[in-house]
This record gives C-alpha cells, sequence and structure tokens, in this order.
C-alpha cells in the first residue's frame, strides 16, 4: 500500500525554507562547480564569550565521538567527520537533511590559548573549549 | 608555497557561509521518513536535548512532536558571539497515515537524533472481501 505522510500545511514553509537556504549557503563552491569524490558540509555552530574562554557549539548529530576529528593547523582549527554511508534500508518517503560528513574551520586568534583546546561530546553537539591566553583576559587594577 | 590554482582551491572549497557568516538560526530540527515493511521511522536531527524535552503525542491522526527547554542564562560578563542553530523549542505537526497503529510507537533519542518508530496495523483478514466467480 502506498501511504504518504502530510505535514501540517500551516506548519509547512518555514523549515523548508530555512533549512534549504542552509543548505545552499554551506554548500562549497566547489561542489556546485565541479563534483568532488569527498563532500563535506558545513555544520552550524555557535559560539559564546566568557571572560576566561570561548566557547564553541557544533551541531555534529548522529555521530560517535570516535568519528569526530579535531586538529590544529597552524593557526586554525579543523573539525572533520569521518563515517561510512550506511546502506540505509527502507524507502525514503520524505527527506528534508541527508547525513553527510563535516567539516569546518575556525581561524584562532592570538587572545586564544592554542596548548589548551577542550572538547565534549554531548547530545549531538560537539563543545569547544577554548580558554583565553593571559593577556587576553578582562584585567582590574587595583589602586594602590 | 602559493599558486593560483592553490588560491582557487582555496577559495571554492570553501562555503559562502564560512565566509560570510549564515543570518540564519536553524530551530525547527529536519526531519526524514524512511517506510520498511513493518514499520515507519521518523528521524529528527534535534542536537542539544536531553530525552525528557520532548513532548510527543497523538491525537486523532495528529503526531505531535515539540520540546521546550529554556535556554541557560549566560553568566555576567558573557556575550553570543554566533548564533547557527537553537532547537530548544520547536514544534512539529505530522499527519499519519491509516496505516499506523497508534498505540505502538516507540521513541529513542541518542547522539542528537531523536528515531520514532511507527508500526503498522496488522492487515486483518476481514478486511479481505472474496469475490467468487459465478
Amino acid at each position: 500500500m502506498h501511504t504518504k505522510f502530510r505535514k501540517n500545511p500551516g506548519f509547512r514553509n518555514a523549515p523548508i525554507f530555512s533549512n534549504l537556504l542552509h543548505e545552499v549557503l554551506n554548500t562549497p563552491v566547489q561542489d556546485v562547480v565541479k563534483d568532488q569524490e569527498k563532500k563535506y558540509a558545513t555544520p552550524a555552530a555557535n559560539i559564546v564569550e566568557y571572560t576566561d574562554k570561548y566557547e564553541i557549539s557544533v551541531a555534529l548529530p548522529g555521530f560517535q565521538k570516535e568519528q569526530i576529528d579535531i586538529h590544529m593547523e597552524n593557526n586554525q582549527l579543523v573539525i572533520t567527520t569521518e563515517r561510512e554511508n550506511g546502506n540505509s534500508q527502507g524507502k525514503a518517503i520524505y527527506r528534508e537533511f541527508y547525513q553527510p560528513n563535516f567539516k569546518r574551520v575556525f581561524t584562532l586568534s592570538d587572545k586564544v590559548n592554542k596548548e589548551n583546546i577542550g572538547a565534549t561530546y554531548n547530545n549531538g553537539i560537539l563543545v569547544l573549549s577554548l580558554t583565553k591566553a593571559e593577556d587576553a583576559k578582562p584585567k582590574s587594577i587595583t589602586i594602590l | 608555497m602559493y599558486n593560483v590554482s592553490n588560491i582557487f582551491d582555496q577559495i571554492l572549497n570553501r562555503s559562502i557561509s564560512e565566509m560570510v557568516g549564515a543570518d540564519i538560526t536553524l530551530s525547527i530540527p529536519s526531519a526524514n521518513i524512511v517506510e520498511h515493511d513493518d514499520n515507519f521511522q521518523i528521524i529528527l536531527a534535534a542536537p542539544g536535548l536531553e530525552k525528557g524535552d520532548f513532548n510527543i503525542s497523538v491525537d486523532k491522526n495528529q503526531l505531535i512532536v515539540s520540546a521546550e527547554k529554556e535556554n541557560p542564562v549566560l553568566p555576567e560578563g558573557a556575550a553570543v558571539k554566533r548564533k547557527e542553530f537553537n532547537y530548544s523549542s520547536f514544534k512539529r505537526n505530522f499527519t499519519l497515515p491509516d496505516s499506523v497503529d497508534i498505540n505502538r510507537i516507540k521513541a529513542e533519542y541518542t547522539d542528537g537524533m531523536l528515531s520514532l518508530t511507527l508500526h503498522k496495523k496488522e492487515a486483518k483478514n476481514e478486511d479481505l472481501k472474496k469475490i467468487r466467480v459465478e
């Protein structure tokens, strides 16, 4: 029997539009111009600055932490994921997202202590904790 | 060493949003639906929540998945520098086909993916109408 899911019509446009726009904006230009063997999508990220550190949260749902690689290249923090495209069973009847591999590069400024970067992966979010370099922390001066 | 093709590679290998930043904050999780022989599977990519943040209910033939979570209050001196996603509060409806047994819907949340398994009703023999050749 052929059955189709329909979404509530009033709810329809918003998510698809913003997701589509996100997908278009996050597809590397080269993927559009020339088909490449390895394709990476750009994951969404949030950055919060605290007084003593920066916290970068990267949305990487559906991974195991072993599949996420984080390394420094000069002053760039490079995050890539490696997973096989499993043979998906069943028949896709509705699709809003693909599960590709992701890559994102953050260029770090001198304000960040590059020797001390912490990472945790929980509930599909990779949280990178970058402590500020000593001279980038706010200082208070006491009057003598 | 930089040569022209290197520079082009560098520019072309990046997405537009890496250079200019994304202006949209993703707030409604994307969904995929897969049909198997005896069930449907709805997968929602909703990272950053806890199992208990989800509210999943069925109202007639409407499956409603929502989450309501308060964003943590930032300490003094902290500031959001970039916000590209925030799935802490959303609601999605799915209209279910008649073949779904609404009493047998299972939900699991792992690594930011909410997976709903909707079993299909077992085909009843009474529904089969036999037509005799006369």
